[in-house]
């Protein structure tokens, strides 16, 4: 039952298995070591992070350089394309006069002051 | 110790990866979150740029353009002014020195001031409006002007008393005299903002009537066969009705408005501005209808 072998001058001429171990040989032969290779997900992550500057820089090339709005001159006409005829564009004008007069808007409200001021 | 080593190492470089990635996944999220903020604030800047000329469109004249000038100048002065009367105010009821009170007596004449300058430009603009509206009936029209008028002769009285106040009895007195006056602003106010909606709405419906009217003597001159004729007669028909029904909508709105006095604070003056919902849709359909007959 025993599966070692019981000759014991054999184990005497065995040298210690863990005394050396630079001598313990590879069982396959040795194969010159290739240089690994980047894994995908690097590769992945670095196209993401690019993608997402370039994004970052177009959104900021598209923002207005001066976002404050300031008074518009009165224009007492509206624009209105050339190839429009009279009566489309007295329409046109219309129309735009029909979406400032929006009742919904409410952009008449009375001023936003404290009408409660009071000391005590 | 090689085998450890190199056990070690190939741990250390999965360690590397996996702190890239997590690094990677930082800076993205990171960038889609200000890049949505970016997004949001260029949105935002062009609605207020729009809402701000929408504003500004019903205000044509000169005249009108410079009191919306220095209202703007005057409310932002207000805003200074209204946080300066809520700091001492809070300090003096902290403190209860005769410091604070000093200060906080100064700060609520000055934003008392400013409020009746604010409220002053505000009445002369409405005022101002409601002259050169077109829409509302001429007597209609006097009346309410003369009303802002009197308001503006009112709060021009109560500023000056303002300015002659010295004490907190004086100040007290100011904020009794305002809760008066504030009954009038908020009633003439939205009574003519209301009258303002609805003249500016009038103003559409009428052109919109003489723009048919010479659409018709346009179809005349291209002598139209009597089909085409028929055609035009029907299409002419739907508009009127669709005109007609807006101005029984618009005269009785107005009724309401100045004669039965339906519009006496925000509430109100919301809820007609409401009512007349359907009448602007109907001028909608006026208009698209205008454009389908020169179409035809």
């Amino acid at each position: 039952m025993n599966q070692y072998n019981q000759d014991q001058t054999v184990f005497a001429n065995q040298e210690p298995l863990l005394e050396d171990l630079e001598k313990v040989q590879s069982p396959l032969p040795e194969q010159p070591v290739e240089p690994k290779k980047p894994p995908k997900l690097l590769f992945i992550a670095a196209a993401a992070v690019l993608v997402l500057v370039a994004s970052l820089a177009i959104i900021f090339l598209l923002q207005p350089k001066n976002p404050v709005a300031t008074l518009p001159t009165p224009s007492p006409q509206t624009e209105i394309p050339v190839e429009l005829t009279p009566l489309e564009a007295r329409i046109s004008s219309l129309e735009e006069d029909l979406d400032s007069a929006d009742p919904t808007r409410l952009p008449f409200l009375l001023p936003p002051v404290d009408y409660e001021i009071v000391l005590d | 110790m090689k085998l450890l080593n190199s056990l070690g190492l190939e741990s250390y470089k999965r360690n590397m990866h996996k702190k890239l990635l997590a690094l990677a996944i930082c800076v993205c999220t990171f960038g889609f979150v200000f890049s949505v903020q970016a997004q949001e604030s260029v949105i935002g800047t062009q609605l207020k740029v729009s809402s701000d000329t929408i504003f500004l469109k019903r205000f044509r004249s000169e005249r009108t353009q410079e009191l919306v000038q220095l209202y703007q100048a005057q409310i932002e002065q207000y805003r200074l002014y209204e946080d300066q009367y809520i700091t001492a105010k809070a300090e003096h009821k902290k403190l209860q020195t005769l410091s604070s009170l000093e200060q906080a007596v100064q700060a609520t004449q000055r934003v008392m001031k400013s409020r009746a300058q604010v409220l002053i430009t505000y009445f002369e603009l409405l005022q101002a409006s409601v002259d050169e509206s077109q829409g509302i009936e001429l007597v209609t029209k006097q009346r309410i002007s003369d009303e802002l008028t009197e308001e503006v002769n009112l709060l021009k009285a109560h500023l000056g008393r303002i300015e002659a106040a010295q004490d907190r009895d004086s100040l007290q007195v100011m904020t009794d005299e305002f809760e008066l006056i504030n009954e009038n602003i908020q009633l003439r106010g939205y009574r003519a903002l209301a009258l303002l909606s609805i003249s500016e709405l009038q103003t559409v419906h009428d052109k919109s009537k003489l723009v048919l009217s010479d659409i018709q003597a346009y179809h005349k001159t291209s002598s139209p066969s009597a089909q085409t004729q028929a055609r035009y007669n029907r299409a002419y028909l739907e508009t009127e009705r669709a005109l007609l029904s807006a101005n029984a909508t618009l005269q009785k709105t107005a009724e309401e408005v100045a004669v039965d006095d339906r519009v006496t604070d925000r509430d109100s003056y919301t809820n007609t501005m409401n009512k007349l919902q359907p009448t602007f849709s109907q001028l909608k359909q006026v208009l698209g209808f205008l454009e389908e007959l020169l179409r035809i």
